[in-house]
């Protein structure tokens, strides 16, 4: 891949929830992906030993509302109230080469936040479902 | 974005009797006193400025998402003296205040998401002598 130099996310960012995109309502992205540290440290050890233990992943997302069809608050809350799985993508890279993708779950859904007058923004965490966790891809 | 809010803030105003009633005779080639950013010589009082003070658009990944947008809307009077009234203007604050909060604007080839008054703008102003009042409000609008 060639060197694609630092990176803002912005217009070639895409965040897709089961082939829907929904880049233009979401404005903050945050993928966690992390492996337990296991503790195997013997009795005649005198420094401390790892192994990694199991993966937990997640996709953290600031998300406008949208109440069109294909827009956030169709999309997600077809997988929230009807406890069904969705493929989230994440791009985000200026050449559209990486690709986070990641089965996922969404465990609590506030579809509406804000007082009079803001920006009706939703926090979104998926959860992730699969056995795979978050897998990077190249295209 | 300003061509396009402008003109569906004029038009909104220019199109209500009831404020437009409120106004001085418009300066010449004018229809109405109602002016963008400051009145033109001959302008009669009183009459309303309006301009853009702020403009702050938020982006989702894809693009713009709205536009955020702070309107200053004033009435503007030079009472005759001895009069030192500030009725005119504060009548026609009122009016705008009526009109705008949650009024329905026609911005071409966007949607309006929000259009209130935010902020209360009075002052009274002296100009080589001559005494100017001044009231209105700042008005908030988003779109997208």
């Amino acid at each position: 891949m060639p060197s694609s130099g630092p990176q803002v996310l912005g217009p070639v960012s895409t965040f897709t929830v089961n082939g829907t995109d929904i880049s233009d309502f979401v404005t903050n992205v945050t993928i966690e992906d992390s492996r337990e540290e296991v503790d195997v440290t013997g009795f005649t050890q005198d420094t401390r030993s790892f192994i990694p233990g199991l993966r937990d992943a997640s996709i953290n997302a600031t998300i406008l509302q949208g109440y069109g069809s294909n827009e956030p608050d169709a999309v997600l809350g077809n997988l929230y109230y009807n406890n069904l799985a969705g493929t989230v993508k994440v791009n985000p890279d200026t050449n559209g080469t990486v690709v986070y993708t990641m089965i996922s779950k969404i465990y609590s859904f506030s579809p509406v936040s804000g007082a009079v007058g803001d920006r009706n923004e939703i926090e979104v965490t998926f959860r992730n479902f699969g056995t795979a966790g978050i897998t990077r891809g190249t295209s | 974005m300003s061509v396009a809010v402008r003109r569906a803030l004029y038009g909104k105003m220019a199109a209500d009797v009831t404020l437009v009633a409120l106004l001085g005779i418009p300066a010449t080639g004018y229809t109405k006193s109602i002016y963008h950013q400051f009145a033109p010589e001959g302008a009669g009082f009183p009459y309303i400025v309006f301009n853009k003070e702020s403009g702050n658009p938020s982006y989702g990944f894809g693009g713009r998402a709205l536009d955020d947008e702070l309107w200053l809307i004033k009435g503007v009077d030079r009472p005759v003296p001895p009069s030192t009234s500030t009725d005119a203007v504060e009548n026609i604050a009122s009016r705008l205040d009526a009109l705008l909060t949650d009024g329905a604007i026609s911005i071409s080839g966007y949607t309006q998401r929000w259009l209130r008054r935010e902020m209360d703008v009075e002052y009274p102003e002296e100009i080589d002598g001559v005494a100017y009042r001044h009231a209105g409000a700042q008005y908030r609008l988003i779109y997208r």
